[in-house]
């Protein structure tokens, strides 16, 4: 009686409070704003507003604030105070992204569950250049590096985002976007060592071509320590690669900007695969590198009209190449992309595209993996256009769209969504969305064959029959700033999932993929910002994960549902403290706690990294970093195509050098 | 650039680094306030009649310009003689005042920190041949022959004045406003 009384009261208690903090206050007396006038400021007198304090709500808050999805952006100065040297890396900083390190080179990376070393439900631009792999659905994360310097900011949304990003956009899309060559003048030099990065330099030179255009041209290298193995031996996973690139930012008028952008790498990644050969016939494991290759072009026209109106034009061209022992691939892609925007009408703002993508491959097979053409050649179409309608001014906002897809796996694909953003005032942003989304099959699911086990021969077999996994997804969301330095950002959804894959039997000792899998996931984010004082901003997260999957009638798949309810940490939890002890010292550190792992026999682990940084001068950073720090050893993640190895402790020191 | 942002329909930067939400809103309120404690060219024609009635506030930044806009635009300044002047708020971009249509039709100038670069002096020597009251946010930018310049001093913003650059662009301060200034120099630039 008395628990239900509490209950009762609770349950008063949260409505209130949510009252409270959404209902609507009147316009002259806004909470944190002098005589509640921030919105005439000039009714101030002068002496007013030269004691008036200028608010810390920085301009990614304010954006955020009315982005009707759950978003999260990460800020060159996240990334530069994090101490993480890779992009991977830098993402576990993101709450509701898992990232899990499977051996010393591969990482696990998803949103909202179904990971895996290519966890296919998740979009990765660069720039705008798409860096998902159609081979099998995922990314290649070793290959996916920048000059971090060079990050302006990395923008993720958790959630689907088909409407405007396309098939496998599903459970998120992250869009790391790089700095404007006039934003990367003068020259960088970086350089470090330690005991997991053993090695690494960076140059870049910033300069002008003319009266409005302006370039940089960078290089990079690192080389990385192998891992180890649960038994204490060494991995034979340890990678380097060397990066050379450049960017053109060329104001061509007013209103046009032209960008020419590139990237070519080099280098190798170590890995230990399971192999199955007829000759002499028996499973084994092999120790080589992958040779990895590639480079990429892009150029973006885009050209302004007025405020609320633009529209962009970009090409780019795309070159990977990874020689490994089970498999070789060569692929080049070609994408155009155009976009306009513009208001049709009062309240209506309106943005279409269109967009047409070709890829081509060429596998060189081994006996364990094979692709059935060796060469493959695949074109995607697509239109999209919403309308974002201003239902009330400042008040209510409706967004509305589609995108419509063609593509050679699947055919016609569908993507739409509405969302609802309701901004009751400046401290509190309530929204709302329902989207369909979905997942078309990777080219290994078309035509893969791969044997993994010589006797019996046992293989996994592609289906040309697949559809696309279907997701209808449904989230709310609040975000609050309760003082101007505190922001709290909440999300909640439900995922419901249709023609999932599933692995079906062909005959005793061959399977093939199917569409038979069905369930939902739920869950929830929380990102917390808090500005303690000037000198001190701590940021935090958690994020809680529920998958729940069954096969439909006439599946014989009993282990995949239960593999991918089980591969992915029900409870996450980031908390990252950004301390200035002095104008020119700071210590920052990073906690992270990770839930269990349980398909993969991967207990929760806490990672604990920090890092000293001194500016000895205006030109010159000195920074000792230490990461893993509670833990000598610890596994994060495994997978049936590689042997996996596990992260160590690791220490380096950094030098900065702006000149 | 907006096919480079994830949300707001891919319209635009998700976060611009390093701004403050309301500096910008301050800033239009002090260069208000200011209109008010100074007489530009625009106002005092050799007949003592306006030339017009508009005070047309040009921004560099495009990132700003609307919280500008929001905060001054439309605005009315009130001089002597009951003559109101509504401020414009428009962007304007550093190729566009190479043009001396573009920067002939400026009142004030606003350069915002970002959009500083190596032509920036060569453009205040122009916009001063101009008659325009310059308002920057830069270090060294009076001594670089801007007007006013914005600083944040313990997170409050206050303003700093040159009144060497003032006088050559025919721009009258009153006495009022220069007690308010946190710095006060007179240094003119070498004109064109």
């Amino acid at each position: 009686m008395k628990n239900a009384r509490l209950r009762h009261i609770s349950a008063w208690l949260c409505v209130a409070t949510a009252i409270i903090l959404v209902h609507p206050e009147p316009r002259s007396a806004r909470a944190g704003e002098p005589n509640g006038q921030e919105d005439d400021l000039t009714a101030l007198s002068f002496a007013e507003l030269m004691d008036m304090e200028i608010s810390s709500v920085s301009k990614k808050e304010e954006k955020l604030f009315t982005t009707p999805a759950s978003a999260y952006v990460l800020t060159s100065e996240d990334i530069r105070r994090s101490g993480h040297q890779s992009i991977p890396e830098v993402l576990r900083m993101v709450p509701g992204i898992q990232v899990a390190k499977l051996d010393a080179n591969k990482w696990a990376i998803t949103a909202r569950g179904f990971n895996g070393v290519y966890a296919g439900k998740l979009l990765v631009l660069i720039d705008g250049r798409s860096v998902y792999t159609p081979l099998y659905s995922g990314v290649y994360w070793d290959v996916q590096d920048l000059m971090l310097e060079d990050i302006e900011r990395i923008e993720v949304v958790k959630g689907p985002g088909g409407t405007l990003w396309g098939a496998n956009a599903v459970n998120g899309i992250i869009n790391i976007i790089t700095k404007s060559a006039k934003d990367t003048q003068g020259n960088l030099l970086t350089a470090g060592a330690g005991t997991e990065e053993r090695g690494f330099t960076s140059v870049r030179h910033g300069g002008k071509l003319g009266e409005n255009a302006y370039y940089r041209v960078y290089a990079k290298y690192f080389n990385r320590d192998e891992g180890v193995y649960a038994n204490g031996d060494q991995a034979n996973d340890a990678s380097d690669t060397l990066r050379e690139g450049f960017r053109i930012d060329w104001d061509t008028s007013a209103q046009d900007l032209l960008t020419l952008q590139g990237d070519f790498y080099d280098g190798h990644s170590g890995q230990t695969v399971p192999m199955t050969a007829p000759l002499p016939l028996g499973n084994h494991q092999r120790d080589g590198n992958t040779d990895v290759r590639g480079l990429n072009l892009l150029t973006r026209w885009t050209h302004t009209y007025s405020d609320t109106s633009d529209m962009s034009l970009q090409f780019y061209y795309d070159r990977t190449e990874r020689y490994g022992i089970q498999l070789g691939e060569s692929r080049d892609t070609f994408d155009v992309d155009f976009q306009h925007r513009f208001q049709v009408l009062e309240g209506h703002n309106l943005i279409w595209g269109l967009g047409y993508r070709h890829t081509g491959d060429n596998i060189d097979n081994s006996y364990t993996v094979s692709f059935n053409p060796p060469r493959s050649n695949d074109e995607l179409w697509s239109a999209f256009a919403q309308d974002e309608i201003t239902l009330v001014e400042d008040l209510l906002k409706f967004t509305i769209g589609t995108k419509l897809e063609e593509n050679d796996y699947t055919g016609t694909e569908l993507q739409p969504s509405a969302r609802l953003l309701w901004t009751p005032n400046e401290r509190n942003t309530l929204w709302t969305a329902w989207t369909r989304s979905v997942s078309t099959p990777p080219r290994s699911f078309d035509g893969i064959r791969i044997i993994f086990n010589s006797f019996p021969s046992m293989s996994n077999n592609g289906n040309r029959g697949l559809k696309a996994q279907d997701g209808e997804s449904y989230e709310m969301g609040y975000r609050v700033k309760p003082c101007d330095s505190l922001f709290l950002d909440f999300s909640a959804f439900y995922t419901e999932y249709d023609d999932l894959y599933s692995k079906e039997n062909l005959t005793m000792f061959s399977w093939t993929w199917g569409n038979k899998l069905r369930g939902s996931t739920y869950g929830g984010e929380l990102a917390a910002h808090w500005q303690v004082n000037e000198r001190w901003k701590i940021n935090s997260g958690y994020s809680f994960l529920k998958v729940d999957l069954r096969t439909k009638d006439g599946s014989a798949d009993s282990a995949s549902a239960p593999r991918i309810e089980r591969s992915s940490p029900q409870n996450t939890l980031y908390l990252n403290s950004q301390l200035s002890l002095q104008d020119n010292l700071e210590f920052d550190a990073s906690l992270y706690y990770v839930d269990n792992v349980s398909h993969h026999n991967i207990p929760s682990y806490t990672r604990l990294d920090v890092g000293l940084t001194w500016q000895v001068n205006d030109h010159v950073d000195l920074a000792l970093v230490g990461q893993n720090l509670l833990d000598g050893v610890h596994p994060e993640f495994d997978g049936p195509a590689y042997i996996a190895s596990e992260v160590q402790r690791g220490i380096f020191g950094k030098l900065t050098w702006r000149f | 650039m907006f096919v480079a942002s994830l949300l707001a329909a891919r319209t635009g930067p998700l976060y611009a680094s390093g701004e403050k939400a309301s500096e910008y809103r301050m800033k239009a309120a002090y260069i208000f306030k200011i209109l008010q404690f100074v007489q530009l060219p625009a106002q005092t024609g050799m007949d003592a009649a306006p030339r017009k009635q508009l005070i047309v506030v040009g921004v560099t930044d495009k990132e700003h310009v609307k919280e500008i806009q929001d905060t001054i635009g439309g605005k009315e300044v009130v001089y002597g003689k009951g003559v109101n002047y509504r401020i414009v708020v428009k962007h304007v971009t550093f190729q566009q005042l190479q043009e001396a249509k573009h920067i002939a039709e400026l009142d004030v100038l606003y350069v915002c920190q970002h959009t500083v670069n190596d032509d920036t002096a060569k453009l205040l020597r122009t916009a001063i041949e101009n008659e325009v009251l310059i308002f920057g946010d830069t270090k060294d930018f009076l001594e670089s022959g801007g007007t006013i310049n914005f600083v944040v001093k313990k997170n409050k913003l206050k303003f700093e004045i040159n009144t060497g650059t003032a006088g050559q662009a025919g721009i009258r301060i009153r006495s009022q406003l220069m007690k308010l200034a946190v710095k006060v120099i007179n240094k003119k630039m070498k004109l064109n």
